[in-house]
């Protein structure tokens, strides 16, 4: 696949015009724990005790501490510009939740390119996302990204 | 882009930026930890006439996120003040779920800056259930 490499950033963006329609993003898999799950969940500002409290968690008939939502957005778009380079700007995150993701399990992220779009200088690249542990889909839906043309 | 300047600088994006989807962390309250479990994990006091707590009282206690639509317009960066407008989108007739009986809500989150542009904005609806009518 072409590649554009900024020499100051020494990581490589993918060009646009290299992006074909079915494209799979590079997996992604977070091992999760519970030290991980606090730390992004107190990140974000969220103190939502199910983040951080397992007795609070399973008093709320969940199986454990779970990961919050805007961790996972985050690990979405960490996904996205993991695959796609630094000059990607992550533009619209839409996720459907399902299960929640716990401890002790991978979440593996997967997608794929549905759509590519011309608007002004730039790329828009709609992709499918999903992201599902060892019980099912954590997380699905789609996101755009742009890329300079 | 997040972090290292002289990368960001020689960047299209000609300086540091903000990862996007930290957006909501920007605006999200200080806790009063004191109190938190008792409130349902709130950061804060809600308003009581907000459609979170009026269902808490009629015994729609139990929360589930189901959905999260996130757009930015533009990146933010150093500097940028925000603020937000919340407006309830809808909330859906009762329905029978596997949780029990309850109510989808959805609300909207507009992300402003300091010139009064938006610069994205959430869409977040949760399941508010009660889990003592599981299977009626």
């Amino acid at each position: 696949m072409m590649k554009t490499v900024f020499a100051d950033i020494g990581r490589t963006s993918l060009h646009a015009d290299a992006i074909q329609v079915g494209d799979a993003i590079t997996p992604m898999d977070i091992p999760l724990t519970h030290t991980m799950i606090a730390a992004t969940a107190i990140a974000s500002m969220d103190f939502m005790p199910v983040h951080h409290d397992k007795d609070y968690a399973l008093s709320q008939f969940a199986p454990d501490a779970f990961l919050n939502i805007l961790s996972s957005n985050g690990f979405v778009s960490k996904f996205l510009t993991d695959w796609a380079g630094p000059e990607a700007w992550v533009k619209k995150i839409s996720i459907k939740l399902g299960v929640p993701a716990v401890p002790h399990q991978v979440l593996k992220f997967t997608g794929e390119v549905l759509s590519k779009n011309t608007v002004g200088n730039e790329c828009h690249i709609e992709v499918s996302v999903q992201a599902a542990n060892d019980s099912g889909n954590h997380a699905t839906g789609t996101a755009v990204i742009t890329l300079p043309l | 882009m997040y972090e290292d300047e002289t990368s960001a600088m020689n960047s299209r994006f000609k300086g540091l930026i903000a990862p996007p989807a930290m957006m909501q962390t920007w605006i999200m309250p200080r806790p009063i930890l004191r109190g938190i479990a008792e409130r349902g994990g709130s950061a804060q006091p809600l308003d009581p006439d907000t459609p979170l707590p009026v269902l808490d009282r009629v015994g729609f206690t139990g929360i589930l996120a189901t959905n999260s639509d996130l757009e930015f317009s533009r990146p933010l960066r150093h500097g940028d003040l925000l603020c937000t407008e919340i407006y309830v989108e809808s909330i859906s007739p009762r329905k029978k779920t596997g949780l029990g009986l309850g109510y989808f809500v959805t609300w909207t989150t507009d992300f402003i800056d300091q010139e009064q542009q938006s610069v994205g904005r959430q869409s977040f609806r949760v399941l508010k259930f009660d889990s003592s009518t599981i299977g009626q």
